[in-house]
């Protein structure tokens, strides 16, 4: 079987790289394809994930809940079917907010073992929940 | 029509979508990808084709960023394909092209893909240059390729171009890495790239000694470059367009020749297959492959 897709973006302006790049690691440690994009647009995400063909798009949310909750409307206006995850350091009520849209959310403390098993869910590589 | 006021024109998501997943397609291999690369044959294509290639970490993503603007000056819309290395281990890959290329303001002008080697050794992945056929036919009239970071062997590029940039760093190597065989043979241009590193004169030197050795009329040319200022990129880029428009098709029948030769690949080990499912498998049992052919060989014959 071809190895799953995983675009991994950062909304808004923030800088921290450290947390992406290390699930963007135990991703690839479990076979997947991970394309980095970086800090990014809405529009910039959106053009990713159809050029990229992904099977999920994974959200490092930094700055302001806003600009995350576009992000996700807009990838889920234009790729109606695509599964999306978010993680960072995301306060409880923008944690609801995303939760609200559909997306499982991993704020500080998650273990990389429940991410990958999310991403394996999300991509339909096991259906246990 | 300016880049500006092209940015603001809306993507046309559905058309990306249809040619994002025939690359997916693509990539998956089996009958389907070939069908696909036999329509994309079939129809007329004029693209150029430039394969950018150099070992991990030279600034080839950083270059293709820095080309891209002046590219765009010529070309109506560019196609980028960016290969990085998948895990021998897990099949697992990060491609991390994109943080380094500011496409962003393109739209519909730019499309870019990232793939990963998928296990194929020589620089590219096995579905690369299906993938060139593939967007030649959807009309992309320039195809950036980024090879994986090479050593200095892995040079299929050099098969799929039309035109090949070679990127290497100041303090790259003496005299000796200059004139061993492969990298240095197959390049078009080379770009001295991070040239406020120190180094950079002597590596120049050693480089145009290497390449004026090249049994050609007019020696590739160097250019020191600073990707990430845009330093030397002007220069380089006119040397490329010049290289490009004065290409043969000669690539592209390459790619035409490579491709039917996967297809005919494809055929025999179907057939092969079948060869084993009608009794072969145990008639070539403890048979040396010699003989083993022979009986392929009856296998055919009778078949035919």
């Amino acid at each position: 079987m071809r190895p799953k897709r995983i675009l991994m973006a950062k909304t808004g302006l923030d800088g921290h790289w450290r947390g992406p790049t290390i699930v963007a690691r135990a991703l690839r440690d479990a076979g997947f394809e991970v394309i980095m994009i970086g800090m990014a647009t809405t529009n910039e995400i959106v053009a990713a994930a159809v050029d990229e063909d992904v099977d999920l798009v994974g959200l490092n949310i930094g700055g302001h809940i806003d600009v995350a909750l576009r992000a996700v409307d807009a990838v889920q206006s234009t790729c109606p079917d695509m599964p999306l995850f978010a993680g960072g350091t995301i306060p409880p009520h923008a944690c609801k907010q995303l939760e609200a849209k559909g997306l499982e959310v991993f704020p500080p403390g998650s273990a990389l073992t429940d991410i990958v098993a999310s991403a394996n869910r999300l991509t339909g590589l096991s259906s246990q929940q | 029509m300016s880049n500006a006021a092209d940015a603001a024109a809306p993507v046309d998501f559905e058309q990306r979508k249809a040619l994002a997943r025939a690359i997916t397609s693509i990539e998956s291999g089996g009958n389907q990808a070939l069908t696909l690369e036999e329509a994309a044959l079939a129809t007329p294509a004029n693209a150029h084709v430039l394969g950018i290639t150099g070992p991990p970490g030279a600034g080839k993503s950083s270059l293709v960023s820095a080309l891209l603007p002046l590219a765009l000056q010529r070309y109506s819309s560019v196609a980028v394909l960016a290969v990085d290395p998948s895990s021998a281990v897990t099949g697992g890959a990060l491609l991390g092209d994109r943080v380094r290329i500011d496409y962003r303001h393109f739209g519909n002008r730019v499309f870019f893909r990232s793939m990963a080697s998928r296990g194929h050794q020589g620089g590219i992945a096995a579905a690369t240059r299906a993938t060139i056929n593939l967007l030649d036919a959807d009309q992309w009239p320039l195809i950036i390729i980024e090879t994986l970071g090479i050593g200095q062997v892995e040079l299929d590029i050099v098969d799929l171009a039309d035109r090949v940039l070679v990127v290497l760093n100041p303090g790259w190597g003496d005299g000796f890495q200059a004139n061993k065989a492969g990298l240095t043979e197959q390049g078009d241009a080379f770009a001295l790239n991070k040239a406020d590193r120190p180094g950079l004169e002597q590596a120049k030197i050693l480089l145009e000694q290497s390449l004026q050795c090249l049994p050609v009329e007019r020696p590739p040319s160097v250019f020191p470059t600073i990707a990430t200022d845009g330093d030397g990129v002007t220069e380089l880029w006119h040397d490329l367009a010049q290289l490009l428009a004065d290409s043969p098709t000669e690539s592209s029948k390459k790619r035409r020749i490579l491709a039917a030769r996967e297809a005919a690949r494809a055929q025999l080990l179907s057939d092969f297959e079948t060869f084993l499912n009608c009794g072969g498998g145990e008639a070539t049992q403890e048979k040396s492959p010699g003989t083993a052919t022979d009986l392929l060989a009856q296998f055919y014959q009778q078949r035919s």
